[in-house]
């Protein structure tokens, strides 16, 4: 029986790791980018949810609704200035703009005065621009994969840095919103927020299923990750299709955040870097860039990790290791990956 | 103003000048051959037609409105859609669904109609499956509809290639060597499909082909192309004779 209760918290946990799993898989398969900044989401999320109901007084159902829409936006802003100008040749005016900030920031540094650093940095923003006009300088191509990979990092550390500033590092305590135990068989319980979060997850995952199989951004979306170039070709416009699923993702992240703080119930400004790295480890297991891939992974992730607790729980951390080093190595595509035959 | 206009256009990779100069008109419902060596620069001029480069100099008009510099996905809305040498279909997608993505320019309902399946989600949709199903049938695919493009065979890729392409309503239709890897009697097939295509779509078809079968068979007007440029246009008989044309497939 102690089993038994061990496998049902584990599904209750993983079915957060499927959702936060999600967002890394679909970002992953359309622009084959590991959104390392996806695990702050979730950090932003819970925060997003704390402030709704402990200033605004608003109810717990509410709160994840609002959170989803201000992650969502999150998600969209960080796609839009971190990761498309690196898809795309960068612009002048980006050039200009990349000029003036790192001047700035320099000087911030060294000189003492924020007017003086701000008027410098216009100038040399103006300069670039003139500079890059006068020489005809046209940019090519967009960055290599691994530019935008480290850039996802930056945007990670960005997210924790603006919410420690913001905040404070000190944890705070997230209100308890979903109390109560289901007692079963005299001697047992599961807690009824365990139950909901199954539910919301499970819930929330099949709308995504459908979504994806029957309507016209889904298939967009699939079209996009098989050959973006031809789907631009057929008129699909690429760029929308990206931005939902950077919407999309963020969304089904605060959904996990909100879950996972209302049954942990504490938030800080890290939160989200070990969560997000047993997410991506989830969608890893399943095979990244597969749908069902990441909810398979997700459960299996939970499940693993919950058991292991009942053993010992200094060792779950460990075994969630252990199966990305085992996946790597017998299958690194993933469960329900597709097999990529290197090309010789 | 002609249907298709190209001036002069140009684009060139680092120092080399892919196309260069290139110019061509082409009326409503012509149907027209676009041939030249290897490396002529023939699908490069496609990949200029269609947005996938910009180019360097020139310009397109297309349906009385300049489009060369319209975003990829905005020359299709115009009315311009295209085939590819080397077939790139959605090849873990449905064939249906291989179509509906192309028809998506005419369905209308956001993502948000979609989630809420709301009446105008079942009309589009349906509409969608009417007129894939229409297309489908066609090209006598419409019983492979469920499968996997990846499962259909070679010829019937390409047929998929073409009803894809179709799906958007296309005023201009690029065909980027259909006949590529066929044999004799399935080429034969494809250029009663091309015709039968024409007039039922009412298209105008621009084609890249190096078989001359198919080119001479149903083009009305060929255009040559060598480095970059035009060398030659006229009807399939003087593009036959013409002492520029052999002298670029053979040398001097």
């Amino acid at each position: 029986m102690v089993l038994l209760q061990q496998v049902i918290s584990g599904l209750s946990i993983g079915s957060v790791y499927a959702l936060v799993a999600l967002g890394y898989t679909m970002v992953y398969g359309i622009v084959q980018l590991i959104n390392f900044a996806h695990g702050d989401i979730i950090m932003v999320g819970s925060y997003a949810v704390f402030f709704a109901i402990n200033q605004l007084g608003a109810p717990f159902w509410l709160a994840i609704l609002a959170s989803m829409l201000f992650c969502a936006a999150i998600g969209v802003l960080m796609e839009k200035v971190a990761y498309k100008p690196l898809r795309n040749p960068p612009s002048r005016r980006a050039l200009a703009f990349a000029a003036g900030l790192i001047a700035f920031m320099l000087l911030l540094m060294f000189v003492i005065s924020i007017a003086i650093a701000l008027m410098a940095a216009l100038c040399v923003c103006v300069a670039a621009l003139f500079l890059t006009k006068r020489i005809g300088w046209s940019p090519k191509g967009g960055a290599p994969r691994i530019s935008a990979l480290i850039t996802a990092i930056g945007v990670s550390l960005f997210l924790q840095n603006i919410f420690m500033l913001a905040f404070s590092p000190d944890p705070k305590p997230f209100p308890s919103v979903m109390e109560g135990t289901l007692k079963y068989g005299g001697r047992y319980s599961i807690s009824y927020g365990a139950l909901a979060t199954m539910a919301i997850s499970v819930g929330l995952m099949a709308a995504l299923s459908i979504f994806i199989s029957r309507t016209k951004m889904g298939r967009a979306m699939r079209a996009v990750s098989e050959d973006a170039g031809a789907a631009v070709l057929m008129g699909v416009n690429v760029n929308s299709t990206i931005s939902a699923t950077f919407a999309i993702g963020s969304a089904l992240a605060a959904v996990g955040g909100a879950l996972y703080s209302a049954s942990y119930p504490q938030i800080d400004p890290f939160m989200g870097s070990q969560f997000g790295l047993k997410a991506f480890i989830a969608a890893v297991l399943g095979g990244i860039g597969v749908v069902p891939g990441a909810m398979l992974g997700g459960f299996a992730m939970g499940v693993a990790e919950s058991l292991t607790k009942a053993v010992d729980s200094r060792w779950s951390d460990a075994v969630v290791f252990l199966i990305l080093i085992i996946v790597l190595l017998f299958k690194p595509s993933g469960v329900l990956g597709k097999n990529t035959k290197e090309k010789v | 103003m002609p249907f298709l206009s190209v001036k002069n256009l140009g684009v060139s990779f680092g120092g080399l000048k892919a196309v260069d100069g290139f110019s061509l008109e082409m009326g409503k419902d012509e149907l027209l051959g676009l041939i030249g060596p290897n490396g002529a620069g023939k699908t490069t001029v496609f990949n200029l037609l269609t947005g996938v480069y910009a180019p360097s100099q020139g310009s397109v008009s297309f349906n009385g409105k300049i489009i060369s510099k319209l975003r990829t996905s905005a020359i299709n809305d115009a009315g311009i859609a295209r085939t590819f040498q080397n077939i790139r279909l959605f090849k873990n997608l449905s064939v249906m669904d291989n179509v509906r993505i192309a028809l998506h320019g005419s369905m209308r309902y956001s993502p948000l109609t979609g989630i809420l399946r709301l009446r105008e989600y079942w009309e589009q949709e349906e509409e969608t499956d009417r007129r894939a199903v229409e297309i489908l049938e066609v090209f006598g695919l419409s019983d492979a509809k469920d499968e996997k493009a990846s499962s259909l065979p070679y010829g019937r890729q390409r047929k998929l290639e073409i009803a894809r392409a179709l799906g958007s309503s296309p005023k201009l239709l690029l065909l980027d060597e259909p006949a590529a890897g066929m044999n004799h009697s399935e080429t034969s097939e494809l250029m009663d499909t091309i015709s039968f295509v024409r007039k039922k779509f009412s298209v105008a078809i621009l084609l890249i082909e190096h078989d001359m079968q198919l080119v001479m068979g149903i083009c009305e007007r060929i255009v040559v192309m060598d480095y970059g440029t035009v060398i030659a246009s006229g009807s399939p008989e003087e593009i036959k004779s013409s002492k520029v044309v052999i002298a670029a497939y053979l040398g001097e």
